[in-house]
Parts: structure tokens; sequence; C-alpha cells
């Protein structure tokens, strides 16, 4: 093999590890979103705001042991979700998807604020764990441990979402409620036990998303949570609103498409990439408007 | 058991009910008939507490149950066979019946095992594992019944049980009515056919323009010339 072959494959081993990062990022943004959508027809814009606090707290617990901060960041992260549902949604139940999308704004905004008048604007930094940022070498590739612990876990969280709505009580309620909330109050289930699990599964989600992004950047904002809402939305709308496996899907092709474009572009357009990938999602709008996968729900309800 | 009095529904500035009064004692079977827009549904909308009531009073068992959410009146006893059936269809037949059973265990009512139910519906026992979508009509609307059994309820408000299904199959379903009303299931079947309808049931109302405009037993309703010029053709 000569060096040049051994050069590109060894980048495309990279870049593949880098796609699927990004992509299993993406998905737990875009997972976190369509829970929500699936059952209560509600964009929940505050999401980003969920990811945002729980780094904050890491802000908070940074010199803690790690399995300790790992866990107060998702208890506290799951809190707030469920707390926002109680104080902010539930009150709003039954209202049309239109009011439920600016109280999301609304939510998203007041935590927004309310971040900025606990640490003010400069960003604070935060740590994980620097073993994280160590690299493994294998052959001419260089692995950073934290993709791996991402795609890992993301890998772990997805397999424990199947179980959960396959196999327990509550889970078939939220699979049924996803297809026809109404009904699923007609069989007796509480919609309050659906919405509030949903919130809180959510919350878990945003909470992981937490850690693995403060662990890769290592630090804080108050706008952190805007890029996290914006490509889970549209990786869930890429892959069908509504839909579980088309938000996962979603998620590791918008990954996988800014990866090829982060290699593929000319340098001097690289600083517009997330441009070219919005232009992308734009066309394969206009050909699958309703995204991959259309939710059962909305092809069959008569 | 359940009596709604002077009930009123509106959407927007249509009047879909308007003072609608119904009596269903304890043990009966109790028709509601009218053609299409007639209020049949917003009645059983109200009653379950998918739509909020603009006045009127509703009580099932001497309690007032107007503004309760829908998986309160399953735990009281009410339980509902929708129009369309609205089984999930993504889900295997089993998870229709398990979710039909959510309020089992409370309410002190004795409620039929998933096993019992099979019995009773040995169509279903076949289907267990598939996929509720994938079944035929008929097959859902057994899905359907048997799912809104599942809860043991003292009442079963049913909503257009036989649209769309075949002859031979609306005849099963009457059969199981029949077997439920001997068991002492008490009964609110909300139907189009009005023929047969009428035929099953102790008393039937008549709605029209979300008005009560009939009330009798099937000997009363069908000695009137009226009831049969509109609704049967004679």
């Amino acid at each position: 093999m000569t060096v040049e072959a051994v050069i590109s494959g060894s980048e495309t081993a990279q870049s593949a590890i880098n796609a699927l990062q990004l992509g299993s990022l993406y998905a737990l943004f875009a997972l976190g979103v369509a829970l929500i959508f699936g059952i209560m027809r509600l964009v929940n814009f505050a999401h980003g705001e969920f990811i945002m606090l729980g780094a904050l707290v890491l802000v908070y617990v940074t010199d803690w042991p790690l399995a300790a901060k790992i866990v107060v960041t998702l208890l506290a992260v799951v809190a707030i979700a469920l707390l926002s549902e109680r104080i902010v949604f539930r009150p709003l139940r039954g209202v049309s998807p239109v009011t439920l999308l600016v109280a999301s704004f609304a939510l998203s905004i007041g935590l927004q604020s309310a971040a900025l008048l606990i640490v003010g604007v400069r960003p604070q930094g935060a740590t994980v764990s620097k073993s994280l940022n160590t690299f493994w070498q294998v052959g001419s590739v260089s692995i950073s441990k934290l993709s791996i612990v991402t795609i890992v876990v993301t890998v772990i969280l997805l397999v424990g979402l199947v179980a959960f709505l396959s196999r327990h009580r509550v889970g078939v309620m939220m699979r049924a409620a996803a297809v026809d909330f109404t009904m699923t109050r007609l069989v007796g289930v509480r919609a309050n036990l659906v919405i509030g699990t949903a919130f809180g599964i959510s919350g878990l989600l945003a909470g992981v998303a937490s850690i693995l992004i403060v662990a890769q950047n290592g630090t804080f904002t108050v706008e952190m949570g805007l890029v996290p809402v914006l490509f889970g939305f549209i990786a869930s709308v890429v892959g069908g609103l509504g839909s579980l496996q088309g938000a996962v899907l979603g998620g590791y092709i918008l990954g996988g498409a800014s990866t090829a474009l982060q290699i593929g572009l000319p340098l001097e357009l690289k600083p517009f990439r997330d441009a070219f990938l919005f232009g992308a999602v734009l066309v394969f709008m206009v050909f699958r408007p309703g995204g991959l996968y259309i939710a059962r729900s909305e092809r069959t309800r008569v | 058991m359940l009596s709604v009095a002077d009930l009123v529904v509106r959407y927007g500035q249509i009047t879909a009910l308007d003072r609608v009064s119904i009596l269903v004692r304890e043990g009966e079977a109790v028709g509601v008939v009218g053609p299409n827009g007639a209020g049949k549904s917003s009645l059983l909308a109200a009653i379950t507490g998918i739509v909020k009531a603009a006045d009127g009073r509703v009580t099932f068992l001497d309690q007032p149950i107007l503004g309760e959410v829908p998986e309160e009146l399953v735990r009281r006893g009410i339980s509902l066979v929708p129009e369309g059936r609205r089984i999930f269809g993504p889900l295997s037949v089993a998870e229709n019946l398990q979710l039909g059973a959510t309020t089992s265990r409370k309410g002190g009512r004795k409620a039929p095992t998933v096993d019992e139910m099979l019995d009773r519906f040995p169509a279903l026992r076949a289907l267990y594992k598939r996929q509720a979508g994938s079944l035929s009509g008929g097959e859902q609307q057994m899905l359907a019944i048997a799912r809104a059994l599942m809860s043991g309820p003292r009442l079963l408000l049913l909503d257009e049980p036989s649209l769309g299904l075949a002859p031979l199959v609306v005849d099963t379903v009457f059969e199981l009515l029949e077997d439920l009303r001997k068991e002492g299931t008490t009964i609110l079947l909300v139907e189009q056919n009005a023929l047969r309808t009428v035929e099953f049931c102790d008393r039937t109302y008549v709605l029209r323009t979300g008005d009560v405009v009939m009330t009798g037993t099937r000997e009363e309703l069908l000695a009137q010339e009226d009831f049969s010029a509109t609704f049967l053709g004679m």
C-alpha cells in the first residue's frame, strides 16, 4: 500500500468516527424533541435550555468526583423538565399546538434569563473528565475517547429507550398515546403519567447531552442551548416529526452530511458549512415534506 | 345509573346538543339513533369528558361527572367503544388489551383477565401477537369492544359499532351485546342503524339536530308512523 492510500484510509476512518459522534449528539437532541412532539404535538424549544441548565449545573459541581457530577446533573435536568411540564404545560392541556409552541418559546426565554441572572453573560469553564479528551492511537488513526464514549452512551440510551417503550407498562402507554392520545385516556391511562414520563425521559436525554457537550467544549454560555435544539428539531423534521426511529435516523444523517460537507467543501466555503447543510435539508423537504418516516398517526387518522 | 339532564354542547357558534336529557337505568340497554349531525357522538363525547359541556348536569351512580377527565370516568366504570374503533394500530393485539386493563385493579370492580377475554373472543386468541392495524374491520371492532371490556365497566357506551361492517359481522356484534346485557352490563348504544338498535334496546331516544324528538320502547317507536317513515323508509 502506498503512503497516500494509508493516509486516506485513516482519514476515512477518522471522518466516520467524527460523523458517528456528531450524529449521536444530534440523535440525542432529536429524540428529546420527538418524544414530546409525538405525544403532545408540541415542539418544545425549551429543550435547548434544559441542556444549557445541565451545563450550568456542571459549572457549579465541576470539582466534584465524576460519578457525583453525572448523577447531580442528570437529576437536576430531569427535575427542571418535570417542573416545566407541571408549571407551564400542564395548565395549557388541550390548547392549540400554536399556543403550546409560543409557551415553549416563553419558557425558553424565561430559563435563559434566569441563567443570565445567576451567572451573567461571560462564558464559564467546566470540566467533566480530563481523561475523556485523550486519544487512543490505533495504527495511524487517533481516536478521541470522548467520541467513543458519546457513541456508546447514545447506543445504550437508544437500546434502553426501545426496551422501555416495548416492554414497560408505561412505555406501552406512551406508544399508544403517540398514536391516539384521547383514546389512550379513554381506556383509563392517566394523561399526567404519560406526559410526565415523556418529559422525564426528555430531561434525561437533555442531561446526557449537557454532559457530552461540556466534556467536548469545556465551557458554558447562556446561549448554548440554541444549536442543540435547532439541530434536534431539524433532525426530527428530516426523520419525520413524531417518529422516534425517524428522529434517530435524522440525527445520524445530519451528522454524516455535516461531516461530509466539512471534508468536501473547498476551504473558502467551509465557514458556510451549516448554510449548505440547511440548504440540503430544504431541498430534501421539497421532495419529501413528511420526512423519512411519516408518523403512523398522521397517516391513518381519519 | 346514568342521568343526563339539559345537556348543552357547543362548538363555537354551532350548537350540537340543545338541552338533551337521557336516562339509563341499571341493567338496561338504551339506544340513541338519529341521522348524521344529530349530535349522537357529541352526547358520548360530553359524557366521557372529551368535550366540555356548555351547560347541563350528568350524574353516574348519583355522582356528578361533568368536568371529570376521561381516565377518571373509566376508573368509575364507564367504558367507550368509540366510533371508527380507534384501536392502537401499531401496537399488538395483546398490548391493546393490556391497555384496556389499565384501571382494572382500581374502583373495586371485578375486571376480566386477558385470558377470560380471549375465551369470549376466540378469534382474537389466534391474532394475539399480531399488529392490531393488520386486522380486518370486523376483527378490529371485536378488539375495540374487548379492549373496552377489559376495565370491567358497569356502563358500556358504544358509538356506531356496526358502521362499515359486513351484515354477518354486525350480527356477531349484536349477539355479543345481547350476551353482555344478559350478564348485567348496562349499555348505551349510539347507532345509525335505527331498526337494529330499536329492536335490540329496551328504550331508544331519537335525536335530530341536537334535540330529542322521540323516545320510547321498541313497540312504541315502531308503532309511530313518524319514526317508521323517517328511519325505516316505510
